[in-house]
């Protein structure tokens, strides 16, 4: 059996051959602690992640939303949880502003594979989550909304692709792997765009999304708890470069496949694209900032009316027996 | 303490560890005696619907929840909310001292808008009354449910203890033992005989409000000027209506199907079938509104645009309850809520 | 009355510089919002301020020899007397890295007993990023788009090296970006539990900033670049009453020679600029004190 060190230093020596973030699946990624090909040492990582003692601690002080974010390998997930946070370090919105985060040198290592330099001339080398990481951690990002004043605590979680793969195909693993899922109020399922116009390949990540889903379904049933709102976001969504009918097409043809969910799950598609992520919204694409000022929407909880034909049924007694027949007139 | 702490935790989003779980139902049950919550009641409802920010009773609520887990700290506010809303089940569902003044709390909070930290705690009292509401009269008059009282077969044997002829009888050993069944049996027929007294007595109750409300229903008619709903401005007559009721009400919480006899009533009133909050509280004639303290939305309201004027009273409305000026709802409901605060503010008099 | 002074900032940010403005105008000049009454100390701050008025840069200021200076002060104006307190930190002690465990518990407990917190920074020195995507964005907007994203990234290398912004080699001793540093700092005062913090943040090296007009303010240049960090000011308002200013203790470049006589030249007091938070020139670097 190849031992994980033994993988990661093969991974290594691959790292600068080719532009792989364009072209090749294979591209080997530089990974904390170890050296390179040039045998320089690599920088350290600060991860100072909260686990689930400290999200309870914040939970029972603050307005926390705890959103998970799944989806395939290299599908973006982690460079879209760093997008967000630079998204604050670069920019000043008019709605909602950064107001602290206790995992902020986790963020920032996050983000120094972002940046463009004599180090990273590509500017874009994510480490990649593996399996086992981010189960029961999550970062944490204090954001206020400036027309009304209220803060809102996001958690977010970044588990790796095998992790969300395994899980679709058992349900145990969910409580093992995911154990606050139960109290996400998001969930944000990543599909890669690339894989998606591979029509082989699209059916391998519908099957894997539905698959999940399906065995949250039942968890959710057993807890007696409200699902979250499932958000799709189909990434690298500008490799879509293809005429209007048929990308209405395509759009069609993946929303029609998860149309079997049913009313299982509150379901958002949404384009984003991490190239042009500066770019305002378009028809064709959601910009970053605008995907995550919907994520942040408060969705008034909303329950069924009390079945008052529950307590009706029963009665006999005539004067409470008017209601049935009075109420409706 | 309810057995559903765990997942009011769950429903308002926070895992809350096993070992926390057991300490905070610990602290819950220690809450809900009388001696210690009575008092609190409103504070704990403004926690719960996170209303008027109250400090210094937040304060003292954490040194409570504190004397189980030291590390429970004033600034859990999030984790208090559901702890006052567990409390309040609690109270509710037990049927606890002052469990009707909650559960009416909650259903004005419901027609604010505003169903509390933990929606479905509210959604869980409300139909407490509900059911409380129908039993009243589903149970009134059987008397079945009242315990039998079970005949003693028992002698009591004297002895004379001397030949004398006004000799003192002794009771041996045996009826000795048969005294002490006596005196029990006694005691069960006067709890029966109470029992069925209180039975009768609330049965006569229940017919006088059921006679006194259809006479009411028959005549359409204000109580105290005699006038038909009809030819008053259609706000006096839903505000009136809804007085009406409240006050022929002798079992709280009133009959279930208050709600349809108010609908009922209202229905033939000119004017639109919805009404936006503002216009209702705006045109109610201020006469009829002149109140001592009142603590409860739509009046509250009223009270306050007798003494500002009218559209004065927005803001602190809104501030205090939640409730929008400019909300848009059905009159029959409007009539119902004033209901409700109507049999609010008299629990809360006789209380005193 | 007692107010205490705590210093806070980075290495580099100015704080020693500052201490040392302050010492020589307070001793060599009259006519003062604020007049010195008492400092324990005095041979240290004598030193420092022997450096400031020859235009020498201060040495970089040891973790291990922390130089509590205590200067008892008066105001002027009213006559009321209070203490400055002002512990001259390492820089370092401040950073991310070394604010762990026990010293970020006495860091707190510093905090908590201070009434003033004079927050330096140096935006001059915060480096610049460029990050993808933007190179991107800058290239659309040009209305050029090159056609292989091979040569869009050589063209990035070049507009980073046009933009002088440095290589990231330099980072390894940094865990953290400068503005994130300077964020995780104020997220640890937050933390102290002290409430609320009366902060001063003074943007040091104002010179480079300053162009005489008072358009200039010292909250646009921290909001201009470190957005991040002046994201959370604004956030936790009620928490932390700030002020700005403006200041710059040097007068100008002292590694510039030519530019260093002719402040070596000036008085004491003409070299020193600074500026309240709407851009205004005081003139009296002790108002920021007051």
């Amino acid at each position: 059996m190849v031992s994980d060190e033994v993988v990661r230093s093969e991974i290594t020596i691959e790292k600068h051959e080719k532009n792989a973030v364009f072209e090749d699946e294979t591209q080997g990624y530089m990974v904390a602690g170890e050296t390179d090909s040039e045998g320089e040492d690599s920088y350290e990582y600060i991860d100072t992640l909260l686990d689930e003692t400290d999200v309870f601690e914040l939970a029972s002080k603050t307005d926390t939303r705890i959103i998970y974010i799944l989806g395939d390998t290299k599908s973006g997930k982690t460079t879209f949880e760093t997008l967000l946070y630079h998204l604050f370090y670069s920019h000043i919105d008019d709605e909602w502003y950064f107001a602290g985060s206790d995992t902020l040198p986790a963020f920032e290592a996050r983000r120094q594979n972002i940046l463009i330099d004599g180090r990273n001339p590509e500017g874009l080398n994510m480490e990649r989550t593996w399996p086992g990481d981010g189960h029961h951690v999550f970062l944490h990002m204090n954001l206020r909304n400036m027309l009304n004043g209220e803060f809102k605590h996001i958690l977010l979680t970044d588990i790796s692709g095998e992790d969300y793969k395994n899980c679709s195909s058992n349900r145990s693993l969910i409580d093992e792997r995911l154990p606050l899922v139960a109290q996400a109020d998001r969930l944000i399922i990543f599909l890669d765009a690339k894989k998606l116009l591979d029509p082989m390949k699209r059916a391998v990540v519908i099957k894997d999304a539905i698959s999940f889903l399906r065995m949250l379904r039942d968890k959710y049933d057993t807890a007696d708890v409200t699902p979250p709102v499932v958000y799709f976001a189909i990434s690298k969504s500008d490799r879509l470069s293809v005429a209007e009918k048929e990308y209405a097409d395509f759009v069609y043809n993946i929303r029609d496949r998860f149309s079997v969910l049913g009313s299982l799950f509150e379901m958002n598609f949404y384009w984003i694209t991490i190239k042009d992520w500066y770019k305002p919204s378009d028809k064709r694409h959601t910009a970053a900032l605008d995907f995550l000022k919907n994520l942040l929407k408060d969705k008034k909880k909303v329950l069924p009316a009390i079945d008052r034909n529950e307590i009706e049924n029963g009665l006999e007694d005539e004067f409470n027996r008017l209601r049935r027949r009075w109420v409706n007139e | 303490m309810s057995d559903k702490l765990a997942i009011w935790y769950a429903k308002g989003g926070k895992d809350i560890p096993g070992e926390t779980i057991s300490l905070r139902k610990a602290s819950v049950e220690a809450y809900c005696h009388e001696d210690v919550y009575t008092k609190y009641i409103e504070s704990l409802c403004n926690l719960f619907f996170d209303l008027k920010k109250d400090y210094e009773y937040e304060s003292l609520f954490a040194e409570f929840m504190a004397r189980e887990d030291e590390a429970f700290t004033a600034d859990r506010r999030e984790e208090m909310k559901i702890l006052a809303g567990d409390i309040l089940y609690t109270i509710s569902v037990e049927g606890s001292k002052r469990y009707l003044q909650v559960e009416l709390w909650f259903m004005m909070m419901h027609f604010c808008g505003n169903d509390g930290y933990v929606p479905e705690i509210s959604c869980e009292i409300r139909k407490e009354l509900y059911n409380e509401s129908a039993n009243i009269r589903e149970y009134a008059y059987d008397l079945t449910s009242v315990d039998v009282v079970t005949k003693l077969n028992v002698k009591f044997e004297a002895k004379a203890t001397d030949e004398t002829p006004d000799p003192v009888y002794e009771y041996n050993a045996y009826s000795a033992q048969n005294l002490d069944k006596m005196v029990k049996t006694l005691n069960s027929v006067v709890c029966n005989h109470n029992e069925l007294v209180d039975k009768c007595e609330q049965s006569i109750r229940l017919l006088h409000e059921d006679t006194q409300i259809i006479w009411w229903l028959l005549g359409e008619r204000d109580d105290k000027s005699g006038k038909h709903y009809s030819d008053m401005p259609v706000e006096d007559a839903i505000f009136l209506c809804a007085c009406n009721l409240a006050d022929k009400v002798v079992e709280m919480p009133g009959p279930y199907a208050a709600d349809a006899l108010l609908g009922r009533m209202i229905r033939d009133l000119q004017g639109e079938r919805e009404l936006c909050i503002a216009d209702f509280v705006d045109n109610v004639n201020k006469e009829l509104t002149e109140m001592g303290d009142v603590s409860t939305p739509i009046m509250f309201a009223l009270k306050r645009k007798g003494e500002d004027g009218s559209g004065h009273w927005y803001q602190v409305v809104e501030n205090r309850f939640g409730l929008k000026h400019d909300t848009t709802i059905a009159r029959a409901e409007i009539c119902y809520e004033i209901y409700l605060e109507r049999l609010y503010q008299r629990l809360i008099k006789e209380d005193q | 009355m007692n107010k205490k002074c705590y210093i806070v900032g980075l290495p580099g940010s100015g704080k020693t510089t500052f201490l040392a403005a302050l010492w020589s105008i307070i001793t060599m000049t009259n006519d003062r919002a604020l007049e010195l009454k008492k400092c324990t100390n005095q041979e240290y701050m004598n030193g420092i301020s022997e450096k400031w008025l020859s235009c020498n840069q201060m040495e970089h200021t040891s973790i291990e020899t922390v130089r509590e200076t205590s200067v008892e002060i008066s105001e002027t104006e009213n006559g009321t007397e209070f203490t400055l307190v002002l512990p001259d930190r390492d820089g370092e002690y401040f950073k991310y890295e070394k604010r762990q465990d026990t010293i970020e518990a006495d860091f707190h407990a510093e905090l908590k007993e201070s009434d003033i917190i004079l927050f330096f920074i140096n935006p001059a020195i915060i480096r610049k990023e460029l990050a993808y995507g933007e190179v991107t964005s800058k290239y659309t907007d040009d209305k050029v788009i090159p056609e292989a994203e091979d040569s869009l990234m050589s063209e990035a290398i070049t507009l980073r090296e046009e933009d002088n912004i440095p290589d990231r080699n330099r980072w390894e001793e940094n865990t953290l970006g400068d503005v994130a540093e300077h964020a995780e700092l104020l997220n640890s005062m937050l933390h102290s539990g002290k409430k609320p913090l009366e902060i001063r943040i003074i943007v040091s090296a104002w010179d480079v900033f300053y162009d005489g007009s008072g358009k200039v303010k010292p909250g646009d240049i921290i909001k201009d670049r470190m957005k991040l960090f002046w994201q959370m000011v604004e956030t936790h308002k009620e928490d932390i009453h700030v002020v700005y200013w403006g200041l710059s203790a040097q007068g100008g470049d002292w590694n510039d020679e030519e530019e260093r006589k002719v402040i070596a030249e000036k008085n004491a007091e003409d070299r020193i600029i600074v500026v309240d938070q709407s851009g205004r020139d005081v003139g009296d670097m002790t108002r920021i004190l007051l």
